[in-house]
């Protein structure tokens, strides 16, 4: 039973995959989702209301507070 | 924060601007109050809903804390997208970093990602990718008789990760030009810029713009060469090492050095190959630690 569950774990080691992060989410040429978010004034913004003349950059940060 | 510096030379451009992150709105207002960010949204997704729905959502941090949290894998993992000091429930919820440009209909144009965590594109690095002027930091001047050269840097000061580039702006003089890649081919010096090996400084391949056909009647041969001003650029990553993290640490400046290495011609004659030293200075900003609202006891 025990050297099941370590052949398991091994398995599960050799399988798993670095995490592609350029293949996540919208790629070149696709849509991105809609959303609605207050900013820090309180104010709800959407990609309508920060797009500029040619378009929008969108930055996601990990934390503003770590 | 560098978007906010950027905000507006980005609305000169026409492009809009935001920062998302799963901070609360509290959060948010802390932290733009005391970092000056007045006109850049700092947007609020406090239930990672938006996070989710872009597909960016960091589930190896979850993970991390999770039943597997002792897996080898699952530890080398979290050291490479979620922290070098191990997983914390504090970073759950947030994204996998990274930039998209999208157009006025919300088409994703380009897309900035880094696979390790602490490496980013500088925003001023994005716009030269997006090929978006970037008002320069002022450079170092120089001139020799076959050229004027001036060397700058996208950003003034790096930090730890920043993944941003060094410019060498090249005037050549009058009836002068100087060999681009293809010329070897043909036995000509191709102008070349080759920076100094520094440790946790990883530099990515010199890019040459496109360079125009010289005919050289004598020989009748068709060489590629630069007559015009171009610009040479060297991007340049600093490692997010916990190593690359102590060595900088002990840092307020990092210089930069290299030398440029051609050969000038004129239809009549060419220079004997010249080489000059260059320096770039950047400060070097730590790490900022303050948090934006004092922590809750516990």
């Amino acid at each position: 039973m025990m050297v099941f569950s370590l052949s398991l774990h091994s398995l599960h080691a050799q399988e798993r995959d670095s995490i592609d992060v350029s293949a996540l989410g919208p790629q070149v040429g696709e849509l991105i989702p809609t959303f609605s978010l207050p900013d820090q004034n309180g104010t709800m913004q959407t990609l309508e209301s920060i797009m500029g003349e040619r378009g929008a950059l969108i930055l996601f940060h990990r934390s503003a507070n770590w | 924060m560098e978007l906010q510096e950027r905000f507006e030379e980005l609305k000169e451009q026409g492009l809009g601007a935001a920062a998302i992150s799963y901070d609360s709105e509290e959060v948010l207002a802390a932290f733009a109050s005391r970092k000056s960010i007045t006109t850049l949204p700092l947007l609020s997704d406090d239930d990672s809903a938006a996070i989710k729905a872009f597909g960016i959502y960091n589930t190896v941090a979850e993970e991390g804390i999770g039943p597997n949290s002792d897996d080898p894998e699952v530890k080398l993992a979290v050291e490479k997208y979620v922290s070098v000091f191990g997983a914390n429930p504090m970073i759950v919820g947030t994204p996998y970093p990274g930039t998209f440009i999208v157009d006025r209909e919300g088409r994703v144009t380009a897309r900035f990602f880094e696979e390790f965590y602490r490496e980013r594109n500088t925003a001023a690095n994005i716009m030269l990718k997006l090929g978006t002027p970037v008002s320069p930091i002022a450079g170092t001047q120089g001139e020799t008789p076959h050229m004027k050269l001036n060397a700058y840097q996208s950003n003034p000061a790096i930090t730890l990760g920043s993944r941003f580039h060094l410019g060498l702006e090249v005037t050549p003089a009058e009836n002068m030009h100087v060999y681009a890649p293809g010329a070897d081919d043909l036995g000509y010096r191709v102008i070349g810029l080759e920076l100094n090996g520094t440790e946790f400084v990883r530099l990515l391949p010199v890019t040459y713009p496109a360079s125009e056909i010289y005919h050289f009647e004598p020989l009748d041969e068709r060489v590629p060469v630069y007559q015009d001003p171009f610009t040479l650029v060297q991007e340049v990553i600093i490692e997010g090492s916990p190593e690359a993290a102590e060595w900088l640490s002990t840092l307020d400046a990092l210089t930069l050095t290299g030398r440029l290495d051609y050969q000038a011609c004129t239809d009549v004659i060419c220079f004997d190959p010249t080489s000059i030293p260059l320096t770039w200075s950047l400060t070097v900003d730590q790490l900022d630690r303050q948090r934006a609202l004092a922590q809750p006891e516990e």
